[in-house]
């Protein structure tokens, strides 16, 4: 059995010890090793003539005889491996099998990135974005809350959503790469030509649209889904915290039925313009194929100089 | 592959096993930071908004 390990080669062996079994005076041909002969296919001489317990006699004397350090032992085994020399199709076939498991452990750490990493990058940049928020709110030097005054990715608002316990700072703008993938939710400003422009929380009247990720990057909208009629959502800003509750849900539409974010939107309940919140995110979870929105009325507004609304001191 | 590289690292059996880890660690590190973020999306899996990448008028009355 040992003859098998290729640190036991004979070609290595310096010379035959004293400690051998006693027919050491003839030390052994290299061709003699039976692993030898079988590595190299081509048949070995006979010169053993033995039956199999000669063999196994000889391959004893052979290892106990083997001296070498790790060293030696471990050039035995790179020559051996030269020995046997691998076909073009061995060498191709381990080529695109080591491919393929590479393309699986990247596909692997793609997951984790998404369900880990850019939560925990997103969540960085969101509580960054919040604290900053509150620090320049606390220091009187906000941004000018006029309408349209805020550049698309500043963010000018906090969200709580204290039955969900989420915090979530409020930006300019739907754009995924500046403003959802940081962790934060959109606000639906509108394009150049005024279409999907929603309002503010402290116009008179409108519907207060966000977009938020449900999965990956912060998942902010992650359990939206489980927001009852009651439920409070807090906008706060640099003068005020308006006070929502949560009215309806429409489970699933299309990405293109942009009338959920109207000013009265269809299919939500309300019938006359009035200050409503809109949240939009992605449903089924982990697909983009349908989306989930969320309406609220507002009902409460209440100046920073009173403090905390009841629904975030409870 | 993975064999030719080992075989094509210097050192003993312990020096290859650290330089192989940190080839490793930077294949992940490029990985999360260059190839994910620029990957991410051109695979449908995160669109939150609506009127997603279609005018904005031509959607309304697509609906209807």
């Amino acid at each position: 059995m040992t003859a098998l390990r290729p640190e036991q080669d004979p070609l290595l062996v310096p010379k035959p010890t004293s400690y051998g079994t006693g027919s050491v005076s003839q030390p052994l041909p290299p061709e003699d090793d039976p692993t030898i002969s079988l590595r190299r296919v081509e048949p070995a001489p006979p010169l053993v003539t033995g039956g199999r317990a000669e063999r196994r006699r000889a391959a004893g004397r052979s290892a106990s005889a083997a001296s070498g350090g790790r060293a030696e032992r471990r050039r035995a085994a790179q020559r051996a491996a030269r020995a046997r020399r691998d076909s073009v199709g061995v060498v191709a076939s381990r080529l695109v099998g080591e491919l393929f498991i590479t393309l699986g452990v990247v596909m692997l750490l793609f997951v984790a990135y998404q369900l880990w990493w850019t939560n925990v990058i997103a969540q960085r940049q969101a509580g960054g974005a919040a604290d900053s928020l509150q620090n320049s709110w606390e220091k009187g030097d906000g941004p000018d809350r006029s309408a349209g005054a805020f550049s698309p990715g500043q963010g000018f608002a906090i969200l709580y959503i204290p039955s969900l316990d989420v915090k979530a700072p409020i930006a300019q703008g739907v754009n995924k790469h500046k403003v959802l993938d940081r962790g934060m939710v959109g606000h639906y400003e509108g394009d150049g030509a005024g279409a999907l422009k929603t309002a503010m929380p402290w116009d008179k009247q409108g519907n207060f649209a966000l977009a938020g990720h449900r999965n990956t990057h912060g998942e902010p909208f992650r359990y939206v889904n489980r927001l009852q009629p009651g439920d409070k959502i807090v906008v706060e800003t640099k003068d005020a915290f308006y006070t929502y509750e949560m009215t309806s849900r429409l489970d699933q539409t299309s990405p293109a039925n942009i009338r959920v974010i109207q000013p009265v939107p269809p299919g939500s309940g309300f019938r006359a313009p009035g200050r409503y919140i809109t949240l939009t995110t992605c449903t089924p979870e982990f697909t983009s194929t349908y989306r989930m929105i969320v309406w609220g009325k507002m009902v409460d507004e209440r100046p920073r100089s009173k403090g905390k609304p009841d629904a975030l001191v409870n | 592959m993975y064999g030719w590289i080992w075989r094509h690292l210097p050192g003993n059996a312990w020096v290859r096993a650290l330089i192989s880890l940190l080839l490793a660690l930077a294949i992940v590190y490029a990985l999360f930071q260059y190839v994910f973020p620029w990957a991410e999306p051109l695979l449908p899996f995160n669109d939150v908004t609506v009127d997603n990448g279609l005018p904005a008028g031509s959607a309304m009355t697509e609906w209807r």
